[in-house]
């Protein structure tokens, strides 16, 4: 290959396509690093505060698409207030400037104006597609823009539109059910639905105190019926290690597998037991799982096996589970691959976020809220790495700055998200968070 | 996260004064606290937040001896952002799941409108909704014409004025026609 002229080298390149292979590419030596950006089309940016759009644009002067997220995955969930920024204006200025022949905006988690929208809608001769997924700030007036302006668009797409209710897009996409069709339905599924590759099954009702709906068993059912599964969401009541040891046998291709059980610390519903097993089977059978959310009664037992077993792990969501800080140490010293580490009401602290004060630059973004850490810890951790953004978001009740310092780091954080960036901290932090 | 529920039910149940609700059914904690509910037969659904704390703690605990035998549960504390349901999502399936709902009406009133309207509180997810609702019911009334509008008008075919049909309710407030659901 050393040999070939740079245009055989940029023809080769272009066959590939996804955004993981065309990195490596850039990384093998210079020509390649050059002669990739230039030929590189589409770019993901996975987090719009680790680098200036600027630079992004100097790089790969030639893209047509450009995809950004935001706000971390919580800000979905009501964690994070409002005015946290994420905001499109500086990505859409500067694609207006340097980017006139842009024909794709993937945003999500991002707050786009109407001006934005309308600045999209006039900068672009041959915008073709819009899509917005869990974005705000923005009205129908915003859209009419876009669309009365681009005449060549494909594609507008406000993902919250996407239709809820039950139906079943053909045998080889994905279903979105609701649950109260209850563990029958689910059985029909897995009986009519063999090529089914993603399930996701909702609440009906996400109050807490009343516990209809699917279980366990329905789930097994679908990964009886459905073993090509790669991808399931599943909101249920209750669930068993059993169940979960099951289905762990029946779908190793799962590559996402996220489990919410209604209550917070639920047990095995029938051993009483924590889930640590099942979900421990679920990491050593699917060997390619890519990403994992848990719920139910989970000890530091279920995060000595993740750290164990997941190694394509690439994203971990942890809420109510864990007992001491060897919890998060085990996950941080095992999942090589580990780029998104959130975790909500767990009891780590301070330790356990500086052990894996050396894995943050290479995870790409860690979320903790009603956990154990401290301002101290967080102070330190920032100092230490300079290619980290450590926000903290501050309560009203106390300020950082503080004249007594000891007892101020001593003070508890309720909520931490830091981040690897090579743009610096960012400047358009509202009030209620803190860039240390 | 309690270990001793047991005991601590016990123990504040002494403290308070109140029965333990002794069915073979029905587990129900408590902790010390001044307890809101006047009904003592209707302690599992007392709006005590210290209360759905507790029974919440112990439903992680519970036995599955405790959990075979426990009646519908007690009315758990709300954690933010759990379960994890994008909102849009919990609005989308509370309209499908919604009109079993009891609609809980009430009359509102603003200055200058020459009458009041009624809304549905279980109608709206949240007040942004609402206060949508109560603009396009007051406002798109009297500065815009609201193109295709379902209120009921009649219009002098004379001289093109337009009437809205009210009524006098018990209060004595004229309330516009339409707003409520006729049955």
């Amino acid at each position: 290959m050393v040999y070939f002229p740079d245009e055989v080298v940029e023809n080769i390149i272009g066959f590939v396509k996804s955004h993981r292979d065309r990195n490596a590419v850039s990384l093998v030596c210079r020509t390649w690093y050059h002669i990739e950006r230039l030929n590189r089309r589409s770019v993901f940016v996975s987090n719009c505060y680790a680098v200036h759009p600027e630079r992004l644009h100097v790089r790969f002067p030639r893209i047509r698409s450009l995809s950004i997220k935001g706000k971390p995955h919580f800000a979905d969930f009501d964690l994070i207030p409002a005015g946290w920024g994420a905001k499109a204006d500086p990505w859409v200025e500067s694609c207006a400037r340097a980017c006139p022949d842009m024909e794709e905006l993937r945003l999500k988690r991002m707050v786009v104006s109407d001006e934005c929208l309308k600045r999209v809608a006039c900068s672009f001769a041959n915008f073709k597609s819009l899509v917005l997924v869990s974005c705000e700030g923005f009205s129908t007036n915003g859209l009419a823009t876009i669309a009365t302006n681009c005449r060549v668009l494909s594609r507008t797409r406000k993902l919250e539109d996407l239709g809820t209710g039950s139906f079943v897009r053909g045998y080889n996409a994905g279903a979105f059910i609701l649950d109260y069709i209850g563990d029958d339905g689910l059985r029909a599924v897995a009986s009519s639905c063999l090529e089914l590759q993603e399930l996701r099954v909702f609440p009906a009702n996400t109050r807490l105190e009343e516990r209809t709906g699917v279980t366990e068993e329905g789930l097994v059912a679908v990964s009886l019926g459905c073993q090509k599964l790669i991808s399931v969401l599943y909101f249920c009541g209750r669930m068993t290690n059993t169940a979960l040891v099951t289905i762990a046998k029946n779908c190793p291709r799962l590559k996402s597998f996220r489990l919410c059980i209604l209550e917070p610390r639920t047990s095995d519903a029938v051993t009483g037991q924590p889930l640590d097993d099942g979900f421990g089977a679920i990491v050593q059978s699917c060997r390619g799982l890519r990403r994992l959310s848990m719920s139910g009664l989970l000890t530091d037992n279920v995060f000595l096996y993740i750290g164990m077993y997941a190694e394509k792990l690439e994203m971990l969501s942890v809420a109510f589970a864990g007992d001491t800080d060897n919890g998060m140490i085990y996950v941080l010293n095992g999942c090589k691959n580990l780029k998104k580490l959130e975790i909500r009401d767990s009891p780590f602290g301070d330790a356990a976020l500086l052990a894996g004060m050396e894995r943050y630059e290479a995870i790409c973004s860690l979320w903790m809220s009603s956990c154990n850490i401290t301002l101290g810890a967080c102070k330190s951790l920032a100092t230490s790495m300079p290619n980290l953004n450590v926000e903290v978001m501050t309560e009203a009740a106390w300020s950082i700055d503080e004249a007594d310092e000891e007892a101020n780091n001593a003070k508890r954080v309720e909520k931490l998200y830091l981040y690897r960036t090579i743009a610096g901290p960012r400047d358009d932090v509202p009030g209620f968070v803190t860039v240390l | 996260m309690s270990v001793e529920t047991e005991r601590s039910s016990t123990e504040s149940s002494a403290a308070s004064g109140l029965d333990f609700e002794d069915t073979a059914l029905t587990l129900t904690l408590r902790l010390p606290g001044p307890v809101v509910s006047s009904s003592s037969s209707s302690s599992s659904s007392s709006p005590d937040l210290d209360r759905k704390r507790a029974s919440s703690d112990a439903a992680a605990d519970h036995s599955p001896l405790a959990a075979a035998a426990a009646a519908p549960p007690a009315p758990k504390a709300r954690v933010v952002g759990w379960p994890p349901v994008r909102s849009y999502r919990k609005n989308a399936l509370a309209d499908v799941a919604g009109s079993s709902k009891a609609a809980k009406f009430v009359k509102v009133a603003v200055d200058g409108a020459p009458y009041l309207r009624k809304v549905d509180l279980e109608a709206y997810a949240g007040y942004d909704q609402l206060l949508r609702a109560l603009q396009d019911k007051f406002f798109a009334h009297f500065t815009i014409r609201k193109f295709g509008d379902d209120e009921r008008k009649l219009v002098d075919a004379v001289n093109g004025t337009e009437y809205v049909p009210t009524y006098e309710d018990k209060d004595g407030d004229w309330m516009l026609v339409g707003d409520v659901p006729w049955k």
